[in-house]
C-alpha cells in the first residue's frame, strides 16, 4: 500500500474552487419536486399507491431541472440549487404552509425562500394534500396518543420518509439501473397477483433512474461543446453508459454511487442513506483503474469530487424537529477500515484516501466513520488520530468488539454483522439488506422519573400524564421508589409501542419506495416493498434517553434522602417542584455531596446501566410492524436540549428545562470531573450488547494534544482502550474556547468551522445559540 | 506500609510514556518559589478551601468547634486552631472545604492507580511524583513493587534530593526515573531551594552507573532557571555523565498561580508560558551542546 504518498497529497485547484462556490451559494428552499410530483398524483389517482408513487418519482427524474459546475467531475443534484430545502408533500405539507415564511429567520437550519414559490404552493400544491400526506393521516389516527405522550416519549417519521438506511450499493454498481429493472421484468414473469403492482412499480422506477442518468449525459455533451472541457466530455461519456450499463472504473463506480444517493433521496427524502462500507465495494473499481494507470491524485479529486456532493444536499425539517437534529443532518455516513467476514483486516488504500479527502475538506459530510477493532493497524489508527486532530470531529470511531456481538445477540448472522455499517449519525445496520427503522422514538427516561416522583403529574405544567403511583414523600424505601418507576416506564413502552405500530403502517399505505426496495436484500425475492417487511431484517430502533441524568438523579436522592437522610424527601419533592428557587443550598448538595455518573463510581454507574438495561429488557417482548424486534439505542444527536426543555428540575441539580447530557452516554457537562479514562470506565458499564441500535460518546480534546508525535501516539492508545472497555463508539470535538468565541462574533469568518454536535457533523456559526453555548460548556480535557 | 497522598491524576499524559496514572506523594524537602503544587509541600495533611466553589452560606463556619474559620468574602482558615476534624468538610454544600493529603496503605495506593491498567497498554504504566516522591521512599518503593508485580511500566519523578538507600530501594522497582535538574550553580541553587545540589549530583551519577533509565528535566521559569547560562551549563553537565542522555525542558506553567491565590499565599514568579519561538531558542542550546536526545512534548 502507498499510505505515505497517499498521505501527503495535496488538495486540488479544482476541488478547492468547487468548494469555495458550494459554500458561497445560498440555500433556498425548493417547491420544484413538489409540483411534478403532485400533478402526477393527480394524473394517476386510480393507480395502487406503488404505481403512483413509482409514477411521481419518474416523472421528478425526467422533469426536475438539472445542473452541472463547468469544473465538476461528479454530477448530479436533486435540485438545480446546491443545498436546496426540498419541500416534499407527500409525507408532510401542513406543517411547511405554516412555516413557510419562518424559514429564513427560524433559530435553527434556516433556507432562503421566493416569495413566488410560497404562493404557488399554497394555491397549487398545498390544496391537494390536505388529509392526504403522511404528516396528516398520522395526525388523524394517532394523533391525540401521540401527543399525550409526548414529553416522554417522542415519536419521530410522522411527517417524513423513514431513512437511516444503507442499500445495497454494490448491487447498484454491477447492475446498475437497467438490470435491475431487467431482474424486476424476470420476477415478474413469474409473480402472484399481489406481487405484480411491486414488479411494475420497481420498472417503472428502474426506467426513471435510467432516463435521470442519460439527462446528464445530454447535458453534459452540451457544455462539452460550449467550453471544450475535457472533464464535461468524460462527465457525458460516463452518463450515457451508466444510463444503460454498470460501471466498470472508478469513476464510473462514484458516479454511479451518486446518482443511486441523489435518487433514493428523490423517492425518499429521508434523513439519510448512508453508503457504508465504501472502500470494501468500490475497491475492486479502484483497482481496476489503477491496473490501467490512475494516478493517485486522480483518485483522491474523484473522491474529492464526491465528498463535495454528500455536502449539497440537505434535508429541511421542520423547526421542533430541527431542533432535535440540529444542522440538516442527511447522514451519508461512510465506514471505513474493521474487519472482513472471516477477521482478518479490510483496510486498503481507499480508507486512506477517504481519510485524506477529509483533511482537506473538513466539511460536514460525508459522516465518516472509522471501524477499530483490537488488531487495528497501527498506520491507520495514526493516519485517523491526526485528522481527527484537524477538529472536524472526524472521523468517528466504532468498534467491531462491541458492536459485532451486539449485533449477533440481536439476531443478525456473523456474516451481517462483520459487515456492519452506519447509518446517519451512529445508527448500527447490516449492509443492503435492512429496515432498521432506527429512529422510531426517543424515550425520556429522566421525564419519566419526574412523573414517578410527583403523582404522575408533569412539574413544569401541571398536567397529570402519567400513573399516579405516589410521590417521593410516599415512598418509603428507595427501593419503593424504583418499584414505581419500573411501572411508569412499563406504561409509557406499551404507549410508545402502540403509537409507533401506527406511524410504520401509515408508511406502508402511503408511502412505498419501490427504487428503495430494488436495492434491499429479499425485496425483490420476496415481491414486497420495504415499507410492507420485504427486507431481510426488520427492526425498530428506540433511543434511551438519558443515562448520566438518570443514573446522577438517583444517586443523589439514594445517597441524600434515603442513606444518609442530609436532605427529608418533602424538602427535596418541594426544592424540585419550585425549581430550587428557594433552595439554593440543597441543590448546591445534589451537586457536590452525591458522587456522578463519568468518574468511575462503581455504585453510581451502575443504577444507570440497571434502568438502561430494564428498558432494554422491557422492549424484548414488543414486535414492529414489520414483524421484528425493537432495539434499543443511546443517543441523542441534539434531542439532549430540547428534551431537556420538557423536564422540569431534577435530582442532579439540574435546573428546570436545562440541556440533558449530550451524546447518549456522555456524562453531564463538567460533572465528569476526573478525567477522560475514568469517564470512560463509567462509560464502559452501561450494557453495550443491549445497544444494538447505536450509541453516542462524545469526548472534547484541545487541538494541542494531536501537535506532536507524542500525542498522536498516545491518542493512538486512548484508541485501543476504548477498543479493549468494550464501548460501542466515541467522537471527539477538537476545538478551544477562543475559536468558537470568535466564530459566535464574526460567523461569516468561520463559514466552514464544522463542530459535532452529537454524531454528526454541522458548520458551527449555524447552530442556533444555545447549542454554540452547549458546546463550549462541555467538558475540555486540557493536556497542561 | 502508610503513606501520605494529595493527588492522583488519571490520564496523566506528561508523566512518562503512554497514559499513566500518577500518585502524589506529600512533603518536599526543597522549597522552589515557583512549586507548582504547593499543597504538596508540607508532609502533614492540611484543610484545603476553594474560593471558587463556596457558596458563603457560613455553614462551616457555625460548624466549627475550634472557630478555625472565619467568613469575610472568603473563608479564611485559622491552620494553628484547625485540627482537621472534617466537620467542615461534612457541612459544606459547595463541597470548598477538603482535606489534603490522605493517609493510605501502599496496597490501596497500587489498587487506585491500577484501576486504569486497562489504558496502560505497553507504554503506559504508573508514575510517583510529589511534593517529593522520594521523601516517602519506603512506601513509594512498596508501590512500585506492587505494581511491577501486576506487570505494569513503572516510573518516578523526583528532584533527587533523598538519602542513597532511597534510591537503591527504588533501582529495582522502578522502569524509568524522572530526574529534575533545576539549577547548576550551587549557591544560587542553596538560595533559590533553601539547600544545595551536592546530593542530587551524586545520586544522578549513582543512577548512570548503575544503568537506570534516566529522563533529565528542566523546568524553565522565567527569572530562575531559564537563563541561557544555567541551561547550557547543565546540558554539558549531564552530558559529562552520561553522553547518551534524554533531556527535556519543560516549560514555565502560570497555572499555578489560582492554587497559591486560595492559599493566600503570593506567587512569586511573574511571566508566562514561553512562546514556541523561545522554546525553539532553548532548543538550539541543547542541540549546540550535543544533546543527543531532546525531549520535546
Amino acid at each position: 500500500m502507498e499510505i505515505r504518498k497517499i498521505l501527503e497529497l495535496g488538495c486540488s485547484q479544482r476541488i478547492a474552487k468547487l468548494k469555495e462556490e458550494m459554500l458561497e451559494e445560498p440555500r433556498y428552499a425548493s417547491i420544484e419536486q413538489a409540483g411534478i410530483v403532485t400533478e402526477s398524483y393527480k394524473r394517476t389517482e386510480e393507480e395502487p399507491r406503488c404505481i403512483q408513487r413509482a409514477k411521481a418519482l419518474k416523472a421528478s427524474l425526467k422533469e426536475i431541472r438539472i445542473r452541472i459546475e463547468p469544473e465538476e467531475r461528479i454530477v448530479g443534484n436533486r435540485t438545480s440549487g446546491v443545498r436546496g430545502g426540498v419541500v416534499f408533500p407527500e409525507t408532510g405539507a401542513s406543517w411547511v404552509d405554516r412555516e413557510f415564511e419562518t424559514l429564513p429567520t427560524r433559530p435553527q437550519d434556516k433556507f432562503q425562500v421566493h416569495q413566488e414559490d410560497i404562493d404557488t404552493f399554497r394555491r397549487e400544491i398545498m390544496p391537494y394534500w390536505k388529509g392526504r400526506s403522511l404528516e396528516d393521516q398520522v395526525r388523524a389516527a394517532v394523533g391525540t396518543q401521540v401527543d399525550a405522550i409526548a414529553k416522554v416519549v417522542k415519536i419521530n417519521q410522522k411527517d417524513h420518509s423513514q431513512g437511516h438506511i444503507c442499500p445495497n450499493t454494490k448491487k447498484w454498481l454491477e447492475l446498475g439501473p437497467a438490470g435491475i429493472r431487467r431482474e424486476a421484468e424476470a420476477h415478474l414473469e413469474k409473480a402472484d397477483e399481489v406481487q405484480k403492482d411491486f414488479y411494475r412499480s420497481v420498472i417503472i422506477s428502474m426506467e426513471g433512474a435510467s432516463a435521470f442518468i442519460e439527462r446528464y449525459g445530454v447535458l453534459a455533451d452540451k457544455l462539452y461543446q460550449e467550453t471544450g472541457k475535457e472533464n464535461l466530455h468524460v462527465t457525458a461519456q460516463i452518463c450515457h453508459k451508466l444510463a444503460k450499463e454498470p460501471a466498470e472504473t472508478y469513476q464510473e463506480a462514484v458516479q454511479a454511487t451518486w446518482f443511486l444517493y441523489v435518487i433514493l433521496q428523490m423517492e425518499g427524502n429521508a434523513s439519510s442513506f448512508s453508503p457504508g462500507r465504501m472502500d470494501q465495494y468500490l475497491y475492486p473499481y479502484y483497482e481496476n483503474s489503477r491496473r490501467q494507470g490512475m494516478i493517485l491524485e486522480d483518485a483522491l479529486e474523484i473522491t474529492e469530487c464526491l465528498w463535495l456532493k454528500f455536502n449539497q444536499l440537505v434535508y429541511l425539517r421542520n423547526s421542533n424537529s430541527a431542533k432535535y437534529f440540529a444542522g440538516f443532518p442527511i447522514g451519508f455516513n461512510v465506514a471505513i477500515g474493521g474487519q472482513r467476514e472471516d477477521g482478518s483486516d479490510a483496510s486498503n488504500e481507499l480508507s486512506y484516501l477517504f481519510l485524506q479527502a477529509q483533511a482537506h475538506l473538513l466539511l460536514p459530510q460525508p459522516n465518516l466513520s472509522l471501524r477499530i477493532y483490537k488488531d487495528s493497524p497501527k498506520e491507520l489508527l495514526e493516519a485517523a488520530s491526526r485528522v481527527i486532530g484537524l477538529g472536524s470531529g472526524m472521523p468517528q470511531v466504532f468498534n467491531d468488539e462491541a458492536v459485532v456481538p451486539s449485533l449477533e445477540g440481536h439476531g443478525i448472522s456473523h456474516e451481517d454483522a462483520m459487515n456492519y455499517a452506519i447509518v446517519g449519525c451512529v445508527e448500527l445496520t447490516t449492509h443492503g439488506n435492512n429496515l432498521a427503522w432506527s429512529d422510531a422514538a426517543m424515550f425520556n427516561l429522566l421525564k419519566a422519573l419526574e412523573l414517578t416522583l410527583n403523582h404522575g403529574v408533569d412539574m413544569l405544567t401541571g398536567e397529570k400524564t402519567g400513573l399516579d403511583l405516589g410521590d417521593l414523600t410516599t415512598y418509603e424505601t428507595f427501593e419503593d421508589l424504583e418499584t414505581a418507576y419500573a411501572k411508569e416506564i412499563d406504561y409509557f413502552s406499551d404507549k410508545m409501542v402502540e403509537c409507533v405500530s401506527q406511524v410504520e403502517k401509515m408508511h406502508e399505505k402511503l408511502l412505498p419506495t419501490p427504487f428503495l426496495s430494488a436495492v434491499i436484500d429479499d425485496c425483490l425475492a420476496k415481491g414486497q416493498d420495504v415499507t410492507q417487511g420485504g427486507a431481510h431484517y426488520n427492526f425498530a430502533g428506540v433511543q434511551a434517553i438519558q443515562a448520566a441524568n438518570l443514573a446522577d438523579s438517583l444517586a443523589a436522592i439514594k445517597e441524600l434522602v434515603y442513606d444518609k437522610k442530609k436532605i427529608s424527601q418533602a424538602d427535596l419533592l418541594h426544592a424540585l417542584q419550585t425549581n430550587y428557587e428557594d433552595a439554593p443550598l440543597i441543590r448546591a448538595m445534589l451537586l457536590n455531596k452525591a458522587p456522578k455518573y463519568g468518574n468511575d463510581v462503581d455504585w453510581v454507574d451502575e443504577l444507570g446501566a440497571k434502568w438502561v438495561n430494564y428498558f432494554a429488557d422491557g422492549l424484548k417482548k414488543y414486535r414492529n410492524g414489520r414483524g421484528g424486534i425493537y432495539q434499543m439505542g443511546l443517543y441523542t444527536v441534539s434531542a439532549h436540549v430540547p428534551m431537556g426543555q420538557n423536564v422540569g428540575a431534577s435530582a442532579d441539580g439540574r435546573c428546570a428545562k436545562d440541556p440533558l447530557a449530550d451524546g447518549g452516554v456522555s456524562a453531564m457537562y463538567g460533572r465528569d470531573i476526573n478525567g477522560p479514562t475514568a469517564l470512560l470506565q463509567s462509560v464502559a458499564k452501561l450494557p453495550f450488547g443491549k445497544a444494538s441500535n447505536g450509541t453516542l460518546l462524545n469526548m472534547k480534546f484541545l487541538p494541542q494534544f494531536f501537535k506532536t508525535d507524542t500525542g498522536i501516539e498516545k491518542f493512538v492508545e486512548l484508541l485501543r482502550s476504548v477498543c479493549r472497555l468494550g464501548i460501542s463508539h466515541i467522537q471527539f470535538n477538537v476545538l478551544n474556547e477562543a475559536d468558537l468565541r470568535a466564530a459566535q462574533k464574526t460567523p461569516e469568518q468561520y463559514r466552514s468551522l464544522t463542530v459535532r454536535v452529537a454524531g454528526y457533523t454541522a458548520y458551527f456559526t449555524e447552530l442556533a445559540p444555545d447549542l454554540q453555548e452547549e458546546i463550549i460548556a462541555r467538558t475540555t480535557y486540557e493536556s497542561i | 506500609m502508610m503513606g501520605i497522598v494529595f493527588d492522583l491524576k488519571r490520564f496523566a499524559v506528561h508523566d512518562g510514556g503512554g497514559l499513566r496514572s500518577t500518585l502524589f506523594l506529600k512533603g518536599c524537602p526543597l522549597h522552589c518559589p515557583w512549586c507548582q503544587n504547593p499543597e504538596g509541600m508540607e508532609r502533614s495533611p492540611a484543610l484545603w478551601y476553594g474560593p471558587g466553589d463556596c457558596l458563603g452560606c457560613g455553614a462551616c463556619v457555625a460548624a466549627c468547634p475550634n472557630q478555625a474559620l472565619r467568613l469575610e468574602q472568603r473563608i479564611h482558615i485559622d491552620a494553628s486552631k484547625c485540627r482537621l476534624c472534617g466537620i467542615c468538610e461534612e457541612v459544606c454544600p459547595g463541597a470548598a472545604l477538603k482535606r489534603i493529603g490522605e493517609q493510605m496503605t501502599a496496597k490501596e495506593a497500587a489498587e487506585a492507580l491500577l484501576r486504569d491498567r486497562v489504558f496502560f497498554g505497553e507504554a503506559g504504566g504508573v508514575t510517583l511524583s510529589g511534593g517529593e516522591a522520594l521523601s516517602q521512599w519506603r512506601f513509594g518503593a512498596e508501590v512500585l513493587r506492587l505494581c511491577k508485580e501486576a506487570g505494569v511500566n513503572t516510573a518516578i519523578e523526583t528532584c533527587l534530593f533523598a538519602p542513597r538507600e532511597a534510591l537503591e530501594a527504588m533501582l529495582p522497582v522502578t522502569d524509568q526515573f524522572i530526574i529534575d535538574i533545576k539549577i547548576l550553580d550551587l549557591e544560587l541553587h542553596r538560595k533559590y531551594l533553601g539547600a544545595g545540589n551536592e546530593l542530587i549530583l551524586e545520586n544522578y551519577e549513582f543512577l548512570v552507573a548503575n544503568q537506570a533509565k534516566v529522563l533529565v528535566r528542566t523546568p524553565l521559569i522565567p527569572g530562575y532557571t531559564a537563563a541561557e547560562e544555567n541551561i547550557r551549563g547543565i546540558a554539558r553537565y549531564i552530558l559529562s555523565v552520561d553522553p547518551d542522555a534524554s533531556y527535556e525542558l519543560l516549560n514555565f506553567n502560570p497555572l499555578c498561580r489560582s492554587k497559591y491565590a486560595a492559599m493566600e499565599r503570593d506567587y512569586p514568579v511573574g511571566g508566562k508560558a514561553f512562546t514556541a519561538k523561545e522554546m525553539d531558542r532553548f532548543y538550539e542550546i541543547l542541540e549546540q551542546e550535543g544533546i543527543l536526545h531532546i525531549i520535546k512534548e
